[in-house]
This record gives structure tokens, C-alpha cells and sequence, in this order.
């Protein structure tokens, strides 16, 4: 019928009504597809987008972004692959915010916030966005990004006056003794919601901490580099309205005089909702016990807290929706988990000590007990990411029947223990892609077994809304890989690891899955000449190879991703395009 | 592997070789009548046999190998590889031609076999004294190429490190009997009633 209509009467929707109601349409997933409808709608969309995600820097130009979305208000922009986050891609890869920032800076008017994750933003890049953007800045999250210094920070704590949210995590910054930016921003910014520089080594003092608390009464999330907890005191006290804090340090067993520190009389704000802490003992915790009942989440991933210890704890938080420990939580932990925490959202249990070297404190071991514990005991879990040292069919099933709301589940099987109970997962693997239909994200990294060619079938099968999927020595041949590639017909993204799949295999399942845009691959049988790849070269296919060096031994990586900028040029010796763009 | 072979090329000065093997190419398109900007069209569309939507339809990735000549311009092994590729590129009398070549790609669509051949020639006359030297020589790689290490968090490894500095730095000599001590001390255990986990043998974990 639409065929028979002109395009502007083709919906019956005025030109007024549809700005309006494209107001109310946030979901990005949506507007993609509004913006294919027709290019007039195309045209609505890209002039009312307010914010843009961009996955993969070098899959498009500023230049672009700015021509389809010149009224841009946020843009979050990602480089180096997440690869970068294990220590496995080379410091000189790329990922540079140059050209970003020079653009942005120059041609979007409405820019107000940004989000630059795993990329080197250079002091020089900072001068340029915070001479044209200092007035309108809110929100700039530098997040796990490197090259730039403290002198940076304290040029966007005197000039933005405006800044609600700076953003620091994970971040490498120089000259990281000097904390000068600390007191400018205190002195210069009234407006601070949030600031956070957790698990950066730059140094703070308490006295400026204070100060900030005192100036900016509107600070809900604090996060902090390492600073001793005791010093930390008036700021607790000082604070009405702080919700979340990471980060401090419980100083060594004894201090100097001998005797054991004494927390007894410390203090958070009745706002305290979150928290997160470093180092902290047995001996501490229990000033956490006052505030538990109140708590919604709790990350323990730094502590030095044993199986007990997190026990005793979690039995008192009957409100967390996130938590996030080592496993050394054991079982124990997380059938205490499942038994006290209804509410409970977010699910993070990373990796422990492999090396005992006499501490005793890491005996928790996770395995299918605590799996099925969670599955039953927390209904709400919507992210669940998990390493455990044993795992059956039966905890997977479980997962199935009972996490509905998982939208992104992430497994690792570690290879601590010499024998696994059950292999293969592949019918565990089957229950859970049936019962967990809303899953987005999915991460299976195993063991060489645990997931054979007929688990990929599956996987491929019943993945249909999985975009994302992170696969690690998983398959026992080609044909894994390829029945896998049959399915799968929403991933976007593939990462690949540790597996037995040859270059071709990989090529072919590259060109099968229909929405790939991004493939990650490192640990597979490289063909001599590494010309089997080949097979996947395609328009805007940018293939680069990253070989093994000196400084980042290992073994070579994979990385292919759709590009309408054409090859990079800033590639370092390391890293070798494969892309049919040099022209003879 | 080749890539990191193609690396040591690069670094090995490379470069010189590779803008004679441009040269020649663009020489043999000029004596085959193409400008070189239809040149460049047709390395490209060599490639993309999907842009249109038409070629991808009825030609298989597989077929598309089988049907792409390989022509290594620096072969791993010098002499073998190379003879490989000679006897290849004599079967047909013009065929799509892909050249690897210092991590870069070319593709020529219908390139006569005795030009392959030349070029051939050409190639070995530069490979054969590269490949006498020990710094280009490919190290042979195993079998299995895929990886048993898992990777750890950056962040969790800093912690890791960090706190067994901290609780060597604590008792550097009895690091364990120290921190056994300290479980046993604390009056946590005893306050809380004799909850089940407290008494729990750590062996039990190990099942």
C-alpha cells in the first residue's frame, strides 16, 4: 500500500508530531531503525540524536559523525580492543583522540558530554577540547585512557565550572604526585556529582578530599586512588550526601607502634548506599556492619577478606542489587549470597590468587554449588559474570530455568583443578541459551573439551538475540566454528580465543555471520602465511594482524572490523593491515 | 609466521624492494593498456566481490579462495614455497593475482601467467640474498597455535601483586603461621554463633 503513496503521507505523521515523538525515543537499537525507515526520517533522526555510541573509533571519521549528527550532545567513543584490559594489546597500538578531539572541539556546537574509553588522550588534546568546550562541559569521563597528566586535570578543574561528572577510572596519568588539580577543583566547582578516580595510582591528600566534600555539597559518588582510611575521617563526617565510595586503603596489619589500627569509631553518612574498599582485613569489616542493611552494592574485589569473612558480611545485606568479590567467596559464600540477597542484580566473581604461596585466605573455590544457589536464590539477576573452578550440565540447566532476566552471562572455567566433573557442557550450554531468552551478552571461556563441535551448533542455534560473544577454547575442529557461524544472526561482536580453528575457518565464519562488524581472535592455527584470511576481505572490512613482539610476546591477534573510514594509518611496526586498499 | 616475518622485513629495509616490485607492476599495466587509475579499480574490485551484491550471490567464499592465485613475493622457506606458486600460476593462462607483500595486499584480476612468471623472477632475485640473512629467517612455530594461558584483569593483577607485597611485608618469614594466627584471634567467629561456614575445613572446597 505504501508503494501507492507519496513518502510524506506514506505515515500519516506530520512533520511536528514526529520531531515530537522522536523526543521519546532514546533506545539507540530504535532509532537505527527509525533512521532506515526512509531519508526523511533519516534526516529527523540524525538532527534530534543526542547522543551517539561509537564502539570502534577507527570504524568511522569525526568528519562523518559530525555530517550525519551535527546537533550531538554526548558521544561515547571506545578504541583499543577490550583485549587492552588483559594486557594483551601492544601500549603503541593506537586508539589516539587526536582527530576526535579536534573535531568535536571545532564543529559540534552542542557537545556537552563526552566519554573516551580505552584511548590516549594527550595533554595537548585536553587544552584544545577545554578552550572550546569549557563553558558547556558536564560530563568527561576518561576511562581507562592514558597520556595525559595531572596538569591536564587541574586545567578542566579551573576552566569547566560546569562539570558534573570527571571520570578517571582505571586511567595511567602522569605526574601523579602533584595534586593541585584536587584543590582547584574544590575551589572552582560547586556543581560536582561525581568524581572518580578509582584504580588510578595518582596521589591525593586527604585535607584537599575534605575540602572538596565541604565545597561541592552535591558529591554523591566519590571514587579514590589509595589514601589511608583513618585520614579519611572528616570527610565522612563532613558529607550529607554522598551515596558511593571506592577506593581508601586499610593500612598493613600493624602500624608502626605494633598495635592493630582501631576503626572502631568510624563513620559513613546514613546516604551511604555503596562502597568499595581496598585492602581491607578481618579486623575492619565489621565497621561496615552498622551501614550493611542500607547497602546496594558492595564490591569486595580488593579486600583481604576470607570465605568467612564474606559470609559474615553478605548475611547482613539484605538489599544489595550489586556485588562484586574474587572467589574467594567459595560456595559457601554464594549459597549465603543466594540465601540473603533477593534483590540481587549484578553478579561479579573474579579471579583469586592462583599461587597459594601460604595464604590460606584463598581456599574459596566456586563451582556448580554456588552456581545453583545463585540461580534459584536470585531471580532479579539481569549480569552475572563468573569464574569457577568445577561446573556440571546441571548448574547450567539451572541457570536456565531460573536466571530469566540474565541479559549478559559471562563464565570462566579456570584451570586450577586437574579434573572438571562434568565434560562436555554442551547440553548445560543448551538448557541455558533455551531458558535465558534475554540474553545480549555472552561469555563462555573454558577448557579444552568442555564445549565441543555440537555445543557450537547449539550455541549457534539458540543465540538469535546475542550480540555480543566472547568464546575461549572452546570447539574441536573447523566444523565448530562453521555450525556456529550458520546461526548466531544478530552478533556483532566475536571474540575468539585459545581456539583450535584454522584461518580459513575463521574467514569463512567471519563472511557467514551476517551481523558482524567486529572480530577479535588470538590462539588459533595460523596458516604459513598467514594469506588464508584473505578469504574474508570484503568493502569496509579493515583486517589487521598484530604480531608478536618483544614487548608484548604471545601469540599474534586477529582484529577485523567494518570501517567506512578506510585503512588506518597509524598503525606501529606491531600491528600489519591486511586491506586491499593499496592501489597499484 | 609470516606477519612477523613481514615485520623483519620491514625493519630490515624492506621498503626499497617493495616500491621496484610497485614500479614493475605499474609498468606491466602500462604495457597492458590499463592507466593506472583503472588500475587501481580493478585491484580493488578483485576484491570486493560483494559490493555489488551480484558476485557474493553465486560465488562462495570457498570458491573465491580456490579461484585466487597466491603469489608470495618473500615465500617463508625461499625455494620451496616458491616452486609451489610457479607451478600453480602456469596451469591457467590469465587468472585473478593476490600479492602479499610486507603486510600489504595486492590483488590484479586477470593477470597473463608469463607476466606472474617474470615476476616471479623478479621476486626471487630479491628474496634469494634476504633470505640468507639470519634476521629474516621465519621462526618455525609449533603446531598448536592456539594459547593455554588465561589472562588476567590488569587491575586484579596490580591488586594480586600488591597484597603479597603487603603480607610479606607483614611477616616475611612465616607468612602463613602469622595470618593462621590472626584467623584464630579474631572474636568475629565466636560472636556470631557457630554459623556453619565458620568451622569449615578449607580442604572441603576441593571436593
Amino acid at each position: 500500500m505504501a508503494g501507492h503513496l507519496g513518502r510524506a503521507m506514506s505515515f500519516g505523521i506530520p512533520d511536528l508530531a514526529l520531531g515530537l515523538v522522536l523526543n521519546y525515543v532514546d533506545d539507540p537499537w530504535d532509532r537505527d531503525a527509525i533512521s532506515l525507515v526512509c531519508r526523511h526520517w533519516n534526516r529527523f533522526d540524525a538532527q534530534s540524536r543526542k547522543h551517539v555510541t561509537i564502539a570502534m573509533a577507527y570504524s568511522t571519521t569525526p568528519a562523518r559523525l559530525l555530517r550525519r549528527f551535527p546537533c550531538l550532545e554526548s558521544l561515547k567513543l571506545k578504541a583499543k580492543p577490550r583485549a587492552a584490559m588483559f594486557n594483551l594489546i601492544p601500549e603503541d597500538w593506537g586508539g589516539s583522540a587526536t582527530p576526535w578531539i579536534r573535531e568535536l572541539s571545532a564543529s559540534f556546537s552542542c557537545l556537552k558530554v563526552l566519554h573516551l574509553r580505552r584511548m590516549i588522550v594527550s595533554d595537548d588534546d585536553i587544552a584544545v577540547l577545554v578552550r572550546a568546550k569549557a563553558h558547556m562541559l558536564v560530563s568527561l569521563k576518561l576511562d581507562r585512557c592514558s597520556g595525559f597528566s595531572t596538569l591536564s586535570l587541574a586545567l578542566i578543574a579551573r576552566s569547566c565550572k560546569k562539570l558534573d561528572t570527571l571520570f578517571l577510572d582505571e586511567s595511567t596519568i602522569a605526574e601523579k604526585e602533584n595534586d593541585e588539580w584536587l584543590r582547584e577543583l574544590a575551589t572552582s566547582n560547586t556543581v560536582l556529582e561525581t568524581l572518580n578516580f578509582f584504580l588510578t595510582d595518582i596521589y591525593a591528600s586527604p585535607e584537599y578530599l575534605a575540602l572538596l566534600v565541604r565545597n561541592c555539597r552535591r558529591l554523591k559518588i566519590l571514587k579514590i586512588s589509595e589514601c589511608a582510611m583513618p585520614q579519611l575521617i572528616d570527610l565522612f563526617r563532613t558529607t550529607e550526601t554522598l551515596q558511593e565510595f571506592a577506593g581508601g586503603s586499610f593500612e598493613d596489619y600493624l602500624d608502626q607502634g605494633g598495635q592493630s589500627r582501631n576503626y572502631n569509631n568510624y563513620y559513613f553518612p546514613p546516604s551511604i548506599q555503596r562502597l568499595s574498599f581496598n585492602y581491607m582485613g578481618t579486623n575492619e569489616m565489621q565497621i561496615l556492619f552498622p551501614y550493611c542493611a542500607a547497602l546496594k552494592k558492595l564490591d569486595l574485589t580488593f579486600t583481604f577478606l576470607t570465605t568467612q569473612d564474606h559470609c559474615q558480611l553478605v548475611q547482613r545485606c539484605p538489599n544489595l542489587e550489586v556485588l562484586e568479590v574474587r572467589d574467594v567467596i567459595g560456595d559457601r559464600g554464594l549459597e549465603v549470597v543466594a540465601q540473603t540477597c533477593k534483590k540481587l542484580q549484578r553478579l561479579r566473581v573474579e579471579r583469586g590468587d592462583d599461587d597459594q604461596g601460604g595464604l590460606e585466605d584463598e581456599h574459596g573455590r566456586v563451582t556448580h554449588v554456588g552456581l545453583m544457589a545463585v540461580a534459584e536464590g536470585c531471580p532479579d539477576l539481569h549480569y552475572w559474570a563468573v569464574h569457577v573452578s568445577d561446573i556440571t550440565n546441571a548448574a547450567l540447566e539451572a541457570i536456565g530455568t531460573h536466571s530469566k532476566n540474565l541479559n549478559d552471562f559471562r563464565l570462566v572455567l579456570l584451570d586450577r583443578q586437574p579434573q572438571i566433573t562434568e565434560m562436555p557442557l554442551d547440553n548445560g550450554v543448551r538448557a541455558l541459551l533455551s531458558g535465558c531468552t534475554k540474553l545480549r551478552r555472552f561469555a563462555f571461556y573454558v577448557r579444552p573439551g568442555a564445549l565441543s563441535d555440537l555445543g557450537l551448533s547449539y550455541v549457534g542455534e539458540l543465540s538469535k538475540t546475542i550480540r555480543y560473544m566472547l568464546l575461549g577454547n572452546v570447539g574441536s575442529s573447523d566444523d565448530g566454528l562453521l555450525a556456529l557461524a550458520r546461526g548466531c544472526p544478530s552478533l556483532q561482536k566475536l571474540e575468539l580465543r585459545s581456539c583450535c580453528f584454522s584461518e580459513r575457518a575463521i574467514a569463512l565464519a567471519a563472511l557467514q555471520l551476517k551481523s558482524l562488524r567486529y572480530l577479535w581472535v588470538q590462539g588459533y592455527l595460523a596458516s604459513p602465511t598467514g594469506g588464508e584470511l584473505m578469504a574474508m576481505v570484503r568493502p569496509f572490512w579493515n583486517i589487521e594482524f598484530i604480531a608478536p613482539s618483544q614487548s608484548q610476546p604471545g601469540q599474534a591477534q586477529i582484529l577485523a572490523y567494518y570501517s567506512l573510514a578506510g585503512a588506518r594509518t597509524d598503525f606501529p611496526p606491531s600491528v600489519i593491515p591486511l586491506h586491499p586498499s593499496v592501489r597499484i | 609466521m609470516a606477519a612477523e616475518q613481514q615485520t623483519r622485513v620491514k625493519g630490515a629495509g624492506g621498503g626499497n624492494r617493495f616500491a621496484a616490485a610497485c614500479g614493475l607492476l605499474r609498468q606491466y599495466q602500462y604495457m597492458m593498456g590499463q592507466g593506472s587509475g583503472s588500475g587501481a579499480a580493478m585491484a580493488t574490485m578483485g576484491l570486493m566481490p560483494g559490493a555489488d551484491g551480484v558476485e557474493a550471490a553465486h560465488v562462495t567464499p570457498e570458491e573465491r579462495i580456490k579461484n585466487t592465485m597466491e603469489l608470495l613475493l618473500f615465500p617463508q622457506r625461499p625455494g620451496t614455497l616458491m616452486d609451489n606458486s610457479h607451478q600453480r600460476i602456469l596451469v591457467p593462462e590469465r587468472a585473478q593475482l593476490t600479492i602479499f607483500y610486507d603486510g600489504r595486499t595486492f590483488v590484479l584480476d586477470d593477470f597473463p601467467a608469463d607476466k606472474a612468471d617474470q615476476l616471479m623472477q623478479l621476486a626471487r632475485s630479491f628474496a634469494a640474498p634476504a633470505a640468507s640473512d639470519d634476521e629474516l629467517v621465519c621462526p618455525s612455530m609449533p603446531a598448536q597455535h592456539f594459547l593455554e594461558d588465561m589472562p588476567r584483569k590488569a587491575s586484579l593483577q596490580r591488586f594480586l601483586e600488591k597484597r603479597k607485597s603487603r603480607i610479606a611485608a607483614a611477616d616475611p618469614y612465616l607468612v602463613a603461621p602469622a595470618r593462621a594466627a590472626k584467623e584464630t584471634a579474631k572474636p568475629v567467629a565466636v560472636g556470631d554463633g557457630g554459623a556453619p561456614w565458620l568451622s569449615v575445613n578449607s580442604g572441603l572446597n576441593l571436593n
